[in-house]
């Protein structure tokens, strides 16, 4: 019953978006079109290092090509999917916009996330598995059909676990007035991580990103998984990490709910 | 001027309100210092040199080249002024006895001032942090040619988002536009990798825009390389800014006349 | 039966002062003042099922917090909330499916799609079945008479317009109490009367129970038979409007505009407004009014006459000051 719900609000929400987003059709490409160029811009700096170099830390070009594809891919589904929604979370909270959802029968959060379904970013996922299968072709590896599933597993998780971190950066607005620069940060912590593979980063920068704000794992674990260098023990440690922050977001938001203040009218 | 200076000094006030903001504004710099010390950290563990960079030279580039690009705020001008456009509350700069394009230079350069204490605290803090064995010319020619070099940069990168910024005149949604714009630019000057790294003949386009001598020549000549290049960088981007000023002004001359004043 | 009930309900914002000036700035890095302000305080209030309440009261006098906390937008510091049983903070999609809120400047439809189409994105949200629905949504079609407009953009919709899409959004699931905070705001005559006479049949014919704010007399006076006064965040009066207004409302403004030159001055206590040969206006205790206009009927050449009710904010001020003993606040 409640499943059927949302899933109706779901397509309702869906089919909304895609009517409005007909109305600009150059932003409707918009980030296909922006990441298109981030990525493109990141294939470039690092084949430019690898005209000089063997190898990064024990990855080589392929490698880093697969890596480079999978966080397009995460990159893209999170475009694809939650995005546009989140990101208008802070603005929502400090208008005081978001009295009209916190009054609607359904779970704010579920509007929220869904409410800006992106269908534009769409392309995005498919030149991201364009790379990865180009990537591919140059490596010497079995592809089997645990790669695969696997792989996209662990894919979906990250998805999860950017979902989470991006919440919980949205959610502090509730608690703090001028929270811009915390987004700002997680920007260029998730460009940072998205650029170099974790397994370069040691010592403290380690425990930062994949225990505190484990941006390192996102696109490294899946890559790890695929190219046969993950081990059991990293692969259960992903499972806990995402459990973990999930816990976390939902028991913050729920928080922030209570502590809503609400922008006078 | 004097107007310009009191905009200046009203929004370098606005940003101390902000606390939170501000330590985290310093620690922003910080995750270009730590991509290339995981990054080069790694590559220089297998060789000593690379492209004529020594690991610390390498590290220096980045410091510097990162508090240049940071100063740059003009490109929340031009998304400001784009979003004003928009949503029709530009009219309060139209009404006003001052250039708009003034009025915005103004508020960068008083943000830019704002920054620059903080980001050499923060720099300063990097290179202690991450223990860099700065490399730092001690050419006085070289250090007043490369400051000469960012103001010039700075002007040039307002008017060319200011340019951008008034695009919102003639199309409906210039977002798009200017997370490209703003993506490409980071590369083009040098924020992510040293542009010697890239094939020559490409080095040889790139040094006909502006681009390259906004924060990457003047990073180099800071830790001391490409002094042959001074001359051309002023003259070019002497050039450039006048281009720019004379676009800016007819563009927006043509463009007032589409403005609709929404929800003024 | 009590549908919404608050016992010694208070809330409390904490803000922090910010200094003018350079130095103040440099200052609010490290030290900041805080201030806390009660925006309501130990308020208590039970509302009937069926009932029109308007809660009338100065800017920032409380009102619309009172409403969040109603509606479950933000919790109360202390004190006690029900309504139709639920504690509305909990946020319980129950309570949530049973009420409605309408802030005249927030808009839940979405500007670039028809009101037709939130409509069908809220039938989904609330759960309305079919036939339900259709139902509703004839019926405000035809009482709001908007099928013109169902179909198109909302951006393109006059302000009237669209509250009326507004109204029908809120009403759609057939809530047991509808919050209305400055619903007629910026409407113009004609769109407020037509809102009114709207709101008047849902209350009677469909027996949603409705608390109303507003900073129209108009509103207030043809709509709500009970009123509560806040001010400073605590009830100053609450009960009949009638009654509130043989009290309280003393003063009528009447303006006059004379035919030719004229030098009338009243014979009784006015307080004079504005006054040269062709116009007159000024301020007259009620029980005089009747005198005041024989008086001006016999003795001067009128063009035209109006006669003005007080201003909502001069009533709610004089409450305010007299507001010593408390007999006025008891219930009906």
């Amino acid at each position: 019953m409640t499943i059927t719900k949302h899933c109706k609000v779901l397509f309702m929400l869906f089919k909304m978006k895609l009517s409005k987003n007909m109305a600009f059709r150059f932003s409707f490409f918009g980030v296909c079109f922006v990441d298109g160029s981030l990525f493109l811009i990141q294939l470039l700096m690092f084949s430019s290092i690898y005209s000089q170099v063997g190898n990064i830390g024990g990855w080589d070009k392929q490698e880093m090509l697969f890596f480079i594809g999978t966080f397009s891919l995460i990159n893209a589904l999170n475009m694809a999917i939650y995005f546009f929604g989140i990101i208008t979370i802070p603005n929502k909270i400090k208008s005081g916009e978001l009295d009209l959802y916190i009054t609607k029968p359904i779970n704010t959060l579920f509007h929220l996330t869904f409410e800006s379904i992106d269908l534009g970013s769409v392309p995005l996922i498919f030149a991201s598995i364009g790379i990865l299968g180009y990537a591919v072709s140059g490596m010497s590896i079995q592809i089997t059909a645990v790669n695969i599933i696997g792989y996209s597993f662990l894919v979906i998780l990250m998805l999860l676990l950017y979902y989470d971190l991006m919440v919980i950066l949205r959610t502090l607005p509730f608690f703090v007035i001028q929270a811009n620069s915390l987004e700002r940060l997680e920007g260029e912590l998730a460009t940072l991580c998205f650029k170099i593979p974790g397994t370069l980063f040691k010592g403290a920068f380690k425990v930062l990103f994949y225990l505190i704000l484990p941006y390192g794992i996102m696109a490294t674990v899946p890559t790890q998984f695929f190219i046969g260098t993950l081990t059991p023990l990293g692969f259960l440690y992903s499972i806990c990490v995402v459990g973990g922050f999930t816990l976390f977001t939902l028991l913050l938001w729920k928080s922030g709910l209570k502590f809503y203040k609400s922008a006078s009218s | 001027m004097r107007k310009y200076i009191e905009t200046s000094k009203l929004l370098f006030k606005n940003q101390l309100v902000y606390r939170f903001d501000i330590i985290i504004s310093m620690v922003f710099t910080v995750s270009k210092i730590l991509l290339a010390f995981v990054l080069w950290g790694t590559i220089f563990g297998n060789q000593k040199v690379v492209v004529g960079f020594t690991f610390s030279a390498m590290l220096s580039y980045y410091v510097i080249s990162s508090f240049i690009t940071q100063l740059d705020q003009s490109s929340n001008a031009g998304w400001q002024i784009s979003t004003e456009i928009k949503n029709g509350s530009f009219s309060k700069y139209i009404i006003k006895p001052m250039s708009i394009l003034g009025y915005f230079t103004a508020q960068t350069f008083g943000i830019s001032a704002f920054l620059v204490v903080f980001n050499l605290l923060a720099a300063s803090l990097w290179v202690l942090v991450f223990r860099i064995d700065f490399t730092f010319t001690s050419n006085l020619s070289l250090i007043a040619a490369a400051l000469l070099l960012i103001l010039l940069g700075l002007l040039f990168m307002i008017q060319l988002n200011y340019y951008i910024g008034i695009l919102a005149f003639r199309f409906v949604d210039t977002s798009v536009f200017m997370m490209i714009k703003d993506n490409i630019i980071q590369f083009l000057t040098g924020a992510l990798i040293p542009l010697t790294l890239l094939p020559a003949g490409i080095i040889k386009v790139m040094m006909v825009f502006p681009f390259y001598y906004i924060s990457y020549l003047p990073s180099m000549l800071l830790i001391g390389r490409n002094g042959g290049e001074i001359v051309l960088g002023i003259v070019l981007l002497i050039g450039w800014n006048g281009a720019f000023w004379i676009l800016n002004h007819f563009t927006f001359k043509k463009l007032i006349y589409k403005y609709e004043g929404v929800g003024m | 039966m009590k549908i919404i009930q608050t016992k010694q309900l208070t809330k409390t914002y904490t803000r922090f002062k910010k200094e003018e000036g350079f130095k103040g700035s440099i200052k609010g890095l490290f030290k900041r003042e805080k201030i806390t302000k009660d925006a309501v305080h130990d308020f208590d209030l039970d509302i009937e099922a069926g009932e029109f309440v308007g809660l009338i009261g100065p800017n920032g006098a409380g009102k619309t917090t009172l409403m969040k906390m109603l509606s479950g937008i933000i919790s109360p510091t202390s004190g006690s909330l029900s309504a139709l049983g639920y504690i509305p903070n909990e946020l319980k999609n129950e309570y949530k499916k049973q009420f409605s809120i309408v802030m005249g400047q927030k808009s839940q439809l979405f500007q670039d799609l028809s009101a037709a189409d939130t409509f069908l994105l809220l039938k989904e949200i609330y759960g309305i079945p079919e036939e339900e629905y259709r139902r509703n949504l004839n019926y405000f079609i035809e009482l709001f008479k908007v099928s013109d407009y169902l179909n198109v953009q909302v951006r393109t919709l006059s302000l009237g317009e669209r509250m009326k899409m507004e109204l029908i959004a809120a009403l759609i699931h057939s809530p047991k109490i509808l919050f209305l905070d400055e619903p007629t705001i910026g409407l113009d005559a004609v769109a407020q009367k037509q809102i009114r006479s709207f709101l008047k049949e849902v209350n009677s014919d469909k027996g949603t129970t409705i608390l109303l704010t507003s900073h129209y007399m108009d509103d207030i006076k043809s709509l709500c038979k009970r009123c509560v006064v806040v001010n400073n965040g605590t009830k100053i009066y609450d009960g009949g409007l009638a009654l509130l207004f043989d009290k309280y409302q003393t003063q009528k403004q009447i303006t006059v505009s004379f035919e030719k030159e004229t030098a009338y001055i009243p014979p009784f206590a006015v307080q004079i407004i504005e006054s040269n040969p062709f116009k007159l206006s000024f301020m007259a205790p009620r029980g005089d009014v009747r005198d005041i206009l024989g008086s001006i009927l016999s003795q001067c050449e009128i063009n035209d006459i109006s006669i003005l009710e007080e201003d909502i904010g001069n009533i709610v001020e004089r409450i305010y000051s007299i507001k010593g003993g408390s007999s006025e606040c008891e219930n009906i």
